[in-house]
């Protein structure tokens, strides 16, 4: 039985990662393509004491030029996993859940698909998505610890929005 | 004369726009991988004028080197601090521990320009 949080994490996972990309200059949008060949692939990890697990985007070069805005260190899909993160962990953190992030893992391959870890407790969420550039998956994995979950939205006072800035 | 800023970043990927943006804004840049390394940079290197930080490095993470640089004879050096982080607790601590900015990526080249002119003016 998924876990009651199910459904908002997807759909925060699919608000963030439109957010992101589109911040990017490379909108996405649910797949329509069949091919979903991707051949670079991001994973970041996280802990807290109400949930723990890992981040995977997969995606092709082509995708990875277009967000940096031309030819993309190796290491720019890992940065993009880490601000993805780094989002969720914001609106995690409104819903009363800290985590952690660990440094990004960058991998590059031929054939990366990644799929759904079936464990028990482990949950994922996979959003497959394409862009002019080509496809882009997002894999969520998330596991709670037992009798946690997220808290009703609060306003978290002096929380900071993506690409705010401010001098003390 | 060009102000130098050093960027501590363990992206390379971040490092280079931000350079890029420091670049062409007329600052002399310096880079660095992790905590650590920029600790010893802003250490040996007295020409730093200010310093663009990350948060979550390996090694020795942002606010560790807000922490130690404040502690050293260089605590005059102004950093900011360049990260996808924007929970108040982790803010507070970094502004308590000597930080004199934060700026939540993706960054606005022209914010984080103004941010340095006014902290090296």
């Amino acid at each position: 039985m998924p876990h009651k949080d199910s459904e908002t994490i997807s759909n925060l996972v699919d608000a963030n990662s439109s957010a992101l990309f589109e911040n990017y200059n490379a909108p996405i949008g649910a797949a329509t393509s069949k091919d979903r060949t991707t051949t670079i692939a991001a994973i970041i990890g996280y802990s807290g004491r109400e949930l723990s697990g890992s981040l995977c985007i997969t995606t092709v070069p082509e995708v990875t030029q277009k967000t940096y805005g031309g030819e993309a260190p190796a290491d720019w899909l890992g940065e993009l996993a880490n601000q993805l993160l780094g989002r969720l962990k914001t609106d995690f953190a409104k819903r009363g859940a800290e985590v952690y992030i660990t440094t990004p893992l960058v991998l590059k391959g031929y054939r990366l698909e990644v799929c759904a870890n079936e464990e028990e407790g482990i949950e994922s969420v996979l959003h497959d998505y394409d862009s002019d550039e080509g496809p882009v998956r997002v894999m969520f994995q998330y596991e709670f610890k037992p009798g946690a979950g997220l808290s009703p939205t609060q306003y978290v006072e002096d929380s900071m929005d993506v690409s705010e800035a401010i001098l003390f | 004369m060009a102000k130098t800023i050093l960027v501590v970043d363990d992206s390379a990927s971040v490092r280079q726009q931000v350079r890029l943006a420091l670049s062409q804004a007329g600052f002399d840049v310096l880079e660095a991988g992790d905590g650590q390394a920029g600790l010893d940079q802003i250490t040996a290197n007295d020409g730093i004028a200010a310093v663009v930080c990350d948060v979550n490095m390996p090694r020795m993470n942002g606010i560790e080197m807000v922490e130690k640089v404040a502690g050293s004879p260089r605590k005059g050096v102004p950093i900011v601090m360049l990260t996808t982080e924007g929970q108040p607790a982790m803010i507070q601590r970094a502004k308590a521990a000597g930080a004199k900015g934060w700026i939540v990526k993706p960054f606005k080249p022209d914010l984080l320009v103004a941010a340095l002119n006014k902290l090296v003016a």
